[in-house]
C-alpha cells in the first residue's frame, strides 16, 4: 500500500480534477448511455409487440394508428387500441412493477435470491383470486358490488397480496425488523396460503378449476384499459418515492445495517420499501396472475450492466423488466401460430438463456 | 471540538454493557480505550456512535448529542466499525466515498465538491490505486484503510475507531495511526479508538481509558495508566515496561499470571 502523502497532494487535487474524478465521470456517462440504449430497446420491443398478433398489421399501420387514430382504418384502430395496446402496456407496466419489486426485495432482505413473491405475495394473491372464482366472495364484502365486474377477481387478489406483506412487515417490525424474521414470516405465510389455495382448488368444480389454473398460470389476456390505468397510477405513485430514496437504497446495499452511521433510518427505509414492493408486486400479480422469473432476473441483469448505484440501477431494472415481459409477450404470440401461450410459461423459457449467457459472459463491472 | 462523556451507560438488550463512564477528549486529541475482551470497549464506541441506546450524556462542545436526531448526530460522527466485512456489493471505493458524504439524501448527481473531497481523501490516504476497485477486490488491510477514508471524508467532529489496525501489517499500523493522529490534530477532532495493542496505544494516544466489566478502572495519560502493576491486575499478565529511544515505552508481556508462559 502506498505510504502517506499529506496535505500537498490533497490541496492539489482540490484545484483540478484528477484521475479518479475523470474515471467516475466516464463511468457515469457509460451508465447513462446504457440506460438510453435500454430505453430505446424497450420502445422497439413495445412497437414489435403491437405489430405481431393474430391479425396482420404492418409497422406503418401501427405507427399511423398510434399517431393519428382518428384517420386510421377502423379495423386497424380496433385491433390496435382495443385488443393489442392494453396487452402491450400491461406487459410493460407489469414487467416494470415486478422488476422493481424484485430489486427492492433483494435490497431490503439483503438476499440475491429474493423476488417479488418471497413474502408470500403469489400464494396470497392466488388465494384471493380463488376466493373470488370458486366461492364468489370478496374481501371487500358488499362493497365489492360497486366494483366493475372485470376487477372483481383482481381486487381480491390485490388486497390479499398487499395485506399479507404489510402484515408480515408489521409483525417483523415489532421484533426489530430483522431480515431473517421477515423472510421466515413470509415463508410461513406462503405455505399457509398455498394450503388454503389447495383447499379452494379441491372444492372447485371443473369450470372454476379451469379459470383458476388459467389465472395462476399468468396471462396478459386479462388486460383492460382500466387495469392499465390502475397499474400506471400505482407506478406513478411509487416510482418517484423510489428514486428519491436512491442514495439511501445504495447505502443499504453498500453498508447494510452500517448505513445507520450515515444518518439513514434503516428500519424505516426497509419498512417503506417493503410496502412499495408489495404495492408493485400486488398490482402486477392481480392484473396478470403469477408471472415468475422477471422479478428475480431483471435486478440481476441491471446489476451486471450498471452495478449497484441505485440512481441508475432502479431505472435500468425497470427497463429490463419491461424488455423481458414485452419480449415474452411477443414470443408467446409466435410459438404457436393462432394461439397465445400464457406469458408466465414463456418468461422463464425466454429469460433463462439470456440470463445464463450474461453470467457466463462474466460479471462486467459498471465502472469499466 | 471537545467530547465529554458524562456517566455514560450502554445497554445491549437487558445487559448493561457499559456503566458510569465519564471522561473528556479535547479537540485535536486521541483517547485509547483499553481492556480485556468483553470489557465493553466496542459497546462504548457503538453507544457514542448512536448504534446502541445510552444513558447519561455525550457532549460535543457542550451540546448533548443524544438529544439530536440520527441525521444530525451522524453528521458529527465518523465511525469505523470493528471488522470491515459489511463493506460489500459492487460499489467502487470512489462510489462509496460519494455515498458516505451524501448520507442518503436525494440528489440526482453528486455535487462537484463531493467529487473533489473524495479525490482529496484518496490522495491523503494513498488510496488512488484502489479508487475503481470494490471492497470485494481488496485485502482486509486495504478495506480497513478505505473504512477510515469513508469516516474521514465526512469531516466529522468526533472520530470513533474500533480496532482500526486489526487487519494491518506492521508498517500500515504505524501508517494508519500516524495519519489518524495528524488528521485529528489538524482538523481539531476528538478521536476515540479501541485498541488491543498497548504499545500502539502508549505511542499514539494522548490519554487512555481502561475498562473492566463495563466500568472505568483507570483513566489518564498513557504513561500514568499503563503501569506493570495495573496491567498485571487488569489483564492478568506479568509485563515489563522498557524505556526506549525518543521517550517511547515498550510493553513486553512475560507470562500470564497463574498460567503458562506467554
Amino acid at each position: 500500500m502506498p505510504q502517506l502523502r499529506l496535505a500537498g497532494a490533497a490541496a492539489a487535487a482540490v484545484m483540478e480534477e484528477g484521475v479518479a474524478i475523470r474515471d467516475y465521470r466516464r463511468s457515469v456517462t457509460w451508465r447513462a448511455v446504457l440506460l438510453a440504449a435500454l430505453l430505446l430497446a424497450g420502445a422497439a420491443a413495445l412497437l414489435a409487440d403491437l405489430v405481431v398478433g393474430s391479425g396482420t398489421l404492418s409497422l406503418r399501420e401501427v405507427i399511423d394508428g398510434l399517431l393519428s387514430p382518428g384517420t386510421a382504418d377502423p379495423t386497424v384502430r380496433v385491433v390496435l387500441w382495443e385488443l393489442r395496446m392494453p396487452i402491450t402496456f400491461t406487459a410493460a407496466l407489469a414487467g416494470i412493477a415486478l422488476a422493481l419489486a424484485g430489486t427492492l426485495m433483494q435490497t431490503v432482505l439483503n438476499n440475491p435470491l429474493a423476488e417479488p413473491f418471497t413474502l408470500g405475495i403469489s400464494s396470497a394473491a392466488g388465494f384471493g383470486a380463488a376466493m373470488a372464482i370458486v366461492f364468489g366472495s370478496s374481501i371487500l364484502g358488499s362493497a365489492a358490488d360497486w366494483l366493475p365486474a372485470e376487477l372483481f377477481i383482481s381486487a381480491n387478489a390485490f388486497l390479499f397480496a398487499l395485506a399479507t406483506v404489510i402484515l408480515v412487515t408489521l409483525l417483523a417490525r415489532r421484533t426489530g425488523m430483522g431480515v431473517e424474521t421477515v423472510t421466515l414470516l413470509g415463508i410461513a405465510v406462503h405455505f399457509a396460503f398455498s394450503a388454503l389455495l389447495a383447499v379452494a382448488q379441491y372444492m372447485a368444480d371443473v369450470n372454476q378449476l379451469q379459470s383458476l389454473v388459467f389465472w395462476l398460470l399468468g396471462s396478459l389476456l386479462k388486460a383492460t384499459w382500466t387495469k392499465v390505468a390502475i397499474n400506471a397510477a400505482i407506478l406513478a405513485l411509487v416510482l418517484p418515492l423510489l428514486l428519491s430514496r436512491a442514495w439511501a437504497l445504495t447505502a443499504l446495499r453498500g453498508f447494510g445495517d452500517g448505513a445507520v452511521v450515515l444518518g439513514i433510518r434503516v428500519e424505516r427505509l426497509r419498512f417503506s420499501m417493503l410496502v412499495a414492493a408489495a404495492l408493485l408486486a400486488a398490482s402486477a400479480t392481480a392484473t396478470i396472475g403469477v408471472v415468475g422469473f422477471v422479478g428475480l432476473v431483471a435486478p440481476h441483469m441491471a446489476r451486471l450492466l450498471v452495478g449497484e448505484d441505485q440512481r441508475f440501477s432502479l431505472i435500468v431494472t425497470a427497463a429490463c423488466g419491461l424488455l423481458v415481459l414485452t419480449l415474452a409477450s411477443l414470443v408467446s404470440k409466435l410459438i404457436l401460430p393462432g394461439a397465445v401461450l400464457p406469458v408466465g410459461m414463456v418468461t422463464s423459457l425466454l429469460g433463462l438463456p439470456v440470463f445464463l449467457a450474461q453470467i457466463l459472459h462474466g460479471r462486467r463491472r459498471v465502472a469499466h | 471540538m471537545s467530547l465529554s462523556l458524562e456517566d455514560l451507560g450502554v445497554r445491549i438488550g437487558r445487559h448493561r454493557a457499559v456503566r458510569g463512564v465519564s471522561c473528556a477528549v479535547a479537540a485535536g486529541e486521541c483517547l485509547a480505550v483499553l481492556g480485556r475482551n468483553g470489557a465493553g470497549k466496542t459497546s462504548l464506541v457503538r453507544g457514542v456512535a448512536g448504534l446502541l441506546p445510552v444513558t447519561g450524556a455525550i457532549r460535543l462542545d457542550g451540546q448533548d448529542l443524544t438529544a439530536l436526531g440520527p441525521a444530525e448526530r451522524s453528521r458529527r460522527i465518523g465511525y469505523v466499525a470493528q471488522g470491515v466485512a459489511q463493506l460489500s456489493a459492487q460499489l467502487t471505493v470512489f462510489d462509496l466515498l460519494l455515498l458516505a458524504q451524501n448520507g442518503g439524501q436525494f440528489a440526482w448527481a453528486a455535487p462537484r465538491e463531493s467529487l473533489h473531497r473524495a479525490e482529496a481523501m484518496l490522495d491523503l490516504l494513498g488510496l488512488q490505486p484502489l479508487a475503481r476497485r470494490t471492497p470485494a477486490e481488496m485485502s482486509g488491510g486495504q478495506r480497513q484503510m478505505v473504512a477510515l477514508a469513508l469516516a474521514l471524508v465526512r469531516r466529522p467532529a468526533v472520530l470513533l475507531l474500533d480496532e482500526p489496525t486489526s487487519a494491518l501489517d506492521l508498517a500500515n499500523q504505524l501508517h494508519l495511526l500516524e495519519l489518524v493522529r495528524t488528521h485529528t490534530r489538524r482538523a481539531g477532532m476528538a478521536t476515540v479508538m479501541v485498541l488491543h495493542d498497548l504499545n500502539l496505544a502508549s505511542r499514539y494516544a494522548d490519554s487512555v481509558l481502561m475498562l473492566e466489566d463495563g466500568a472505568p478502572v483507570h483513566a489518564g495519560p498513557a504513561a500514568e495508566v499503563l503501569t506493570e502493576e495495573r496491567l498485571a491486575r487488569v489483564y492478568g499478565v506479568d509485563c515489563r515496561i522498557l524505556a526506549m529511544e525518543g521517550g517511547h515505552r515498550a510493553i513486553y508481556p512475560l507470562a500470564r499470571l497463574g498460567g503458562t508462559a506467554a
